[in-house]
């Protein structure tokens, strides 16, 4: 079989020239993302799963989609205003 | 009067109108498939926001949701959930999309990805796909209308007869000029339903238990508590799992930012900059949800019994004890009303022109000249809402377990637009490998259920025999053109060859 030097078998998220501030940002980006989806589902969520404490007037099991909520918007818009500083 | 009859004659008032304006108005379907999605390549932020969240106003909120919620309790925060990370891909992958598509003139998700893959079946098969997944999503909508009516009118219009007069108004409607509305009317839609669900979710339980506290509080402290702890119930009533839960939600993030026509819209913003701050600002509307959810927790102490649970949003309204007046229950249920058809009918166009663009016209690159291509496009409107309509009516599966159901298929979509930006070893072969595989799969799960080895979503199965099959056959065979995987990812003449 052929080999196919300019293509790499895994995936390539960046440009070679990307610079280190843009490629820390997305990284860390990812890792909220990660840290927010696990959130929402089985292992974290089991943890905040409860009815008590109220926050909000909601139960907590609501209460806490609602923080992740806030918790993405926040980091979307840091990440999108990084991005478009300049423009 | 009645507040039923009141609401009633509002709901018929709405839809009317709705239909003097789909006979008046009487512009070319031809000029909405290729002028509504392509010509459109500049919407800005506002009207992107609104055509955008417009898409979940749909009878899967405003009834499904609240329908779990009466019925399942915290089962419902799934669709919370998947809402929060689904849409991010789409700050990726949307800018990607628009730059490309505006490059090569793109207006669908099959033209991109069969472009990328180098493969016509692709875009055949997505096209079939589109058509299968959108139809269920087209089914809940139905009905949807077909509660609304019905529960309104106390019994004396059917379900059936409910869906029907509705969707024989969007047929003609869509048939005449085109999508009912986007940009403008979708923002006052919008703006109206949001009000009322902030307005509805706060003064039921006020009215009903004096607070969204105590509401939850008398929840909490009957036999009721079950419900409120995550992951809720299952349909029979007993406690749901996390496996279902969790998968629910994972296949429903996957597979959120795929669905065709929502994909699509990509292609018609302005800039990046646009379409990203419109996914900024999106949990502005997934925000909403919560005020829904809680109409639906308000009906269960203080109206037990309604089945089925989706039908429990218009039965609160229409209650007496509720102190509505008719003409408020009336612009509510015509909202919902509104919400179901702008959605039924957005689908209906997507799933026909993608059949025809995507599919047929791919099939037979120069069988149908322009003119014939717009006759098909209406026949196929014709059957599609036919058989959506079928399931309507003799289908006995809710609304959200409809949806939750496409999403298996929809959510196989995205590896390969994943791998499309980010994966360059990813070829056509690969693609329709792994799309196959990854459908078979599903669908197998989907009927016989007691083979999963785990209880999940079969989405999820169907997601690691695409990915499996996908990689395998890709690395098996010689990668696409180095040309165009510059084009699509960040390979550049000069990459050194990464030892992955």
């Amino acid at each position: 079989m052929p080999g196919h030097p300019e293509i790499p078998k895994g995936p390539v998220f960046f440009t070679h020239d990307a610079p280190a501030a843009y490629k820390r940002r997305r990284i860390l980006f990812a890792l909220l993302v990660l840290l927010c989806s696990l959130s929402t589902i089985w292992p974290i969520y089991p943890l905040f799963s409860k009815t008590y404490p109220l926050v909000f007037s909601l139960p907590f099991s609501l209460a806490w989609l609602v923080i992740l909520l806030l918790v993405t918007m926040a980091g979307l818009t840091w990440l999108y205003q990084a991005d478009h500083k300049s423009s | 009067m009645e507040t039923w009859l009141t609401a009633l004659i509002v709901c018929g008032l709405y839809l009317i109108i709705t239909l003097i304006t789909g006979l008046l108005t009487g512009r070319n379907i031809s000029k909405s498939v290729t002028g509504f999605v392509a010509g459109d390549r500049s919407m800005n932020v506002v009207v992107l926001y609104f055509v955008m969240g417009a898409s979940i106003f749909s009878a899967f909120a405003f009834l499904g949701g609240p329908g779990w919620a009466y019925s399942r309790g915290a089962a419902a925060y799934y669709i919370i959930a998947y809402g929060i990370v689904g849409i991010i891909p789409l700050y990726f992958f949307g800018p990607k999309t628009r730059r490309i598509g505006a490059k090569l003139g793109f207006v669908t998700q099959a033209e991109l990805l069969s472009h990328r893959y180098g493969s016509r079946l692709l875009s055949v098969m997505l096209a079939l796909l589109s058509i299968i997944v959108f139809i269920p999503y087209l089914t809940l909508q139905m009905k949807g209308a077909g509660y609304i009516l019905e529960t309104i009118s106390d019994g004396y219009i059917p379900d059936w007869v409910g869906a029907l007069i509705t969707y024989s108004i969007v047929l003609i409607y869509v048939f005449r000029s085109g999508v009912m509305g986007i940009g403008w009317t979708n923002a006052f839609q919008g703006v109206f339903m949001m009000i009322i669900a902030w307005f509805l979710g706060l003064y039921l339980p006020n009215k009903l238990y004096g607070g969204v506290g105590p509401m939850f509080e008398q929840l909490a402290a009957g036999e009721w508590n079950d419900m409120l702890a995550a992951p809720g119930l299952t349909s029979s009533g007993a406690p749901w799992d996390w496996w279902g839960f969790s998968s629910a939600v994972v296949v429903s993030a996957f597979g959120f930012s795929m669905w065709p026509h929502l994909f699509m819209k990509s292609y018609a913003a302005k800039s990046d900059r646009s379409l990203r701050l419109t996914v900024v600002l999106y949990p502005t509307f997934q925000i909403f949800l919560v005020p829904i959810l809680l109409i639906g927790f308000s009906g269960i102490i203080a109206f037990a019994g309604v089945s089925p649970a989706d039908t429990i949003v218009p039965h609160i309204l229409k209650q007496e004890s509720i102190g509505l007046s008719g003409w408020i229950v009336g612009l509510v249920c015509a909202g919902t009303l509104a919400a179901s058809m702008s959605s039924g009918d957005a689908i209906l166009h997507a799933a026909a022109s993608i059949g025809i663009r995507d599919g047929v016209n791919k099939m037979y690159p120069d069988l149908l000249n322009d003119q014939q291509q717009r006759k098909w496009i209406q026949v196929l409107i014709i059957v599609i809402s036919a058989i959506a309509y079928y399931f309507a009516v003799f289908s006995e599966v809710g609304i959200v377990q409809l949806l939750l159901g496409s999403y298996g298929g929809v959510a196989q979509i995205f590896p390969l637009i994943f791998a499309a930006f980010y994966w360059p070893r990813g070829n056509g072969k690969g693609a329709v490998a792994g799309l196959v595989a990854g459908l078979v799969v599903n669908m197998f799960f989907l009927i016989q259920p007691e083979f999963k080895p785990f209880p999940m979503h079969e989405g999820i199965y169907g997601l690691l025999a695409n990915i499996l099959v996908f990689v395998t056959v890709s690395l098996l065979t010689p990668p696409e053109p180095l040309e165009k995987l510059k084009l699509y990812t960040h390979l550049a003449e000069e990459e050194a060859p990464a030892a992955v």
